[in-house]
């Protein structure tokens, strides 16, 4: 959006209605279009769950402008979804549900020429929640190639975001559009300010999971490219004087968003009531008039911060990063990240022996003797090709297991290189072991990406799988998790942001952290 | 006309790769193969079934294949046969792949030990069963394999290899069961908030 911001990119929208409330947006420059399809399902269809089979809204990220015959295409697979056949003119894939409440309240509200309750939206958030948004090739869509070398679109995932960014504005559209259907005469539309308030959810599963096991250089880059810019503003001397400005309204700002931020899940509001908590203890900290005058007052903030809990060093971290400004953004060039590649053939037995024990040390040490340690199994189900998890014990289909469990790969590729000669080659170890094949690419890129391995068991008992989905969700700038179990959660996105016709006049939005008031 | 993007290619040959009983790590090198192959105008999942499913041959390209690569990649330096392959085109996919992601040379030569680098050298001569010589390339030969479009797309498909592979991918799912449909994704089945 900052991107957009700057070079001040235009939309041009086009509303085109048919009975069956069809509506196309174009949008900026380059000319990508975002297709729509609204219809009418029943609650009881509605699902966010993978296998679903109708949604509310669905929609495609088109390149270009489309025509008539691509409309004409499009509105007979769009809706299929997953079941649908597509193009490289489409570059993203994506569908919505309804938030049911909350969508009809607002239309209640709009039709009845007044404006929602803002108590409301402080509750849900968004009149739209995506429940999958598929790129990089799925269904026959553009591989990602094809825009990778594109301003804009180059950096992971900013088709997908485009995406849903304009899913926001056509949620608000449709709202409005649904109204002066209901009563023409009487319907208002959205003001700025509650248009503004309102973002987008999105509802993810165990999907996001295996993604993150499977791209590990760019699990590494996204890592590496926050740790960068805080390690980079760690080296300055004093805080300037715009982030000395900006220190305490920032702080209270974060404070705003935690009292705002209420969830179902007990677990999740008793972290978020701590993190509260240890907020307010930590702000008076940020207005001390000596912190103006402290060398080197990032490490000290971080040093202040290290024992408290660990939600709270997380936020500590991106508070500081939001606090640095745009000094840093140009590392979001660097986030992208290619595959494994080929297997370096020449590293000698003993020094992948020697990576393993220096930098997989976290993975040897897990027992696997017990059984809680293999508790789990990941697999897809055949329905609809589903992730899910299952449990080893009670459960059949371990057998065919996805192999996302790493630090048992580990433990017996250890086992099997102590019982190979080491003088042996590793490709005479790969034609003895080819089931190692994988699992040695991964070791040989540690050293040179320290932070590709999610350092955890992820088949015991002890696995939470909700927090590999805000790992990921957090780099998309999702805020308000919301967790429904723990494989599964709700976030909202892009709330605060500027709409499309706001883009290039604002300074300071409302995006990080943000806040209804 | 439905074409296939390259991530579909790899997905669908990946798990036939898999399906069929091979590891992760082969079944990723062959599917990258699979999409080098796609995105030159060949079929990258009837060269992956066409390995999957080659029982005449003594050597397999996904085992024997892949071993005469690392060893060509490593040290070994004399050309190295692999005898009556049904259908070598994945093989000769696999060494462009390991050659452009390691930058050493390494092929296909054909009887008068001449490089198979071209689309057409290779369709004239590997698409049908035949003994081949896998060797390292002399360093002066500029790039021993055919530039890769990335926007080609697999479009001439053979329908049985492609249901052949959809059968072998079965193999790595697990059937639905009440408990793993209500449980296992980790969310109800209906969603109205």
């Amino acid at each position: 959006v900052k991107r957009f911001s700057d070079k001040n990119c235009g939309k041009n929208k086009e509303l085109e209605q048919e009975r069956d409330s069809e509506i196309a947006h174009s949008a900026l420059e380059h000319s990508y279009s975002l297709i729509a399809f609204s219809i009418p399902i029943t609650d009881e269809q509605r699902t966010d769950r993978v296998v679903a089979e109708v949604w509310d809204t669905s929609y495609v990220l088109f390149d270009g402008i489309p025509n008539a015959r691509d409309i004409t295409r499009l509105k007979q697979q769009v809706p299929l979804q997953e079941a649908g056949r597509f193009t490289q003119s489409e570059l993203v894939l994506c569908r919505a549900n309804r938030s049911v409440r909350f969508f009809d309240m607002v239309v209640d509200q709009l039709a009845s020429g007044n404006q929602p309750n803002k108590q409301q939206i402080l509750k849900t958030g968004y009149l739209l929640r995506t429940t999958a948004v598929y790129g990089n090739g799925k269904f026959g869509i553009a591989d990602r190639d094809i825009i990778a070398a594109r301003e804009y679109l180059a950096s992971p995932f900013c088709a997908e975001m485009l995406t849903v960014w304009l899913i926001r504005g056509f949620s608000h559209d449709l709202v409005e559009h649904i109204a002066y259907e209901r009563a023409p005469e009487k319907a208002v539309k959205l003001d700025r300010s509650i248009k503004a308030a309102i973002g987008v959810g999105n509802s993810t599963g165990l999907g996001m999971a295996p993604f993150i096991i499977n791209h590990p250089l760019l699990l590494n880059n996204w890592i590496l490219a926050r740790e960068k810019a805080l390690a980079l503003f760690k080296t300055q001397t004093y805080f300037k004087p715009t982030q000395q400005a900006h220190l305490m309204p920032l702080g209270a700002h974060v404070r705003a968003h935690l009292a705002q931020w209420q969830v179902d899940d007990e677990m999740m509001q008793k972290r978020i009531d701590d993190l509260r908590l240890e907020w307010q203890d930590f702000l008076p900290l940020l207005h001390n008039p000596s912190l103006r005058r402290r060398e080197h007052p990032v490490a000290y903030l971080l040093q202040q911060g290290a024992t408290k809990s660990v939600d709270f060093q997380e936020l500590l971290v991106a508070f500081l990063l939001e606090l640095a400004g745009d000094r840093h953004d140009d590392l979001s060039e660097e986030m992208g990240a290619a595959s494994l590649g080929w297997i370096d053939v020449h590293e000698s037995i003993p020094c992948l022996k020697q990576t393993l024990l220096q930098s997989y040390d976290w993975a040897l040490n897990i027992d696997f003797s017990k059984e809680s340690e293999s508790h789990y199994f990941w697999y897809v189900s055949e329905e609809k090709l589903e992730p899910r998890l299952g449990i080893r014990a009670q459960e059949a289909g371990a057998q065919r297991e996805t192999p996302l469990d790493i630090a048992r790969q580990i433990q017996h590729l250890f086992k099997d290189i102590e019982a190979y000669g080491e003088e042996k080659s590793l490709a005479s170890f790969l034609r003895a072991h080819p089931i190692h094949r994988h699992i040695i690419k991964r070791v040989q890129q540690i050293k040179a990406h320290p932070y590709m391995e999610i350092q955890d068991n992820l088949i015991g008992e002890d696995c939470f799988p909700i927090d590999l989905l805000r790992l990921k969700l957090s780099f998309f700038g999702a805020s308000k998790f919301d967790p429904r179990s723990d494989r599964w959660t709700r976030i909202t996105l892009f709330q605060g942001a500027p709409c499309a016709d706001e883009l290039g006049h604002q300074e300071n939005y409302n995006v990080w952290l943000p806040v209804i008031s | 006309m439905n074409t296939f993007s390259s991530n579909e290619v790899f997905h669908i040959a990946a798990k036939a790769i898999r399906g069929a009983g091979w590891p992760q790590g082969v079944a990723q090198d062959g599917a990258r193969a699979a999409v080098f192959l796609s995105q030159i105008g060949f079929d990258g999942i009837q060269a992956t079934i066409a390995a999957i499913d080659d029982n005449l041959s003594k050597t397999k390209v996904l085992v024997e294949g892949l071993a005469a690569i690392d060893c060509l990649l490593s040290s070994e330096t004399s050309p190295i046969e692999l005898p009556c392959l049904d259908q070598p085109l994945l093989q000769w996919g696999l060494c462009c792949v390991a050659s452009r992601e390691t930058g050493i040379k390494i092929g296909v030569i054909s009887q008068n030990s001449e490089p198979l680098i071209t689309r057409e050298q290779v369709k004239k001569t590997l698409l049908q069963p035949t003994d081949i010589m896998l060797a390292r390339f002399h360093a002066t030969l500029s790039t021993p394999y055919p530039p890769c479009p990335h926007n080609l797309r697999l479009s001439s498909l053979d329908k049985a290899a492609f249901a052949r592979a959809k059968q072998l991918a079965q193999n790595t799912y697990v059937p639905s069961t009440e408990a793993s449909r209500q449980f296992g994704a980790g969310s109800s089945k209906s969603d109205n908030d």
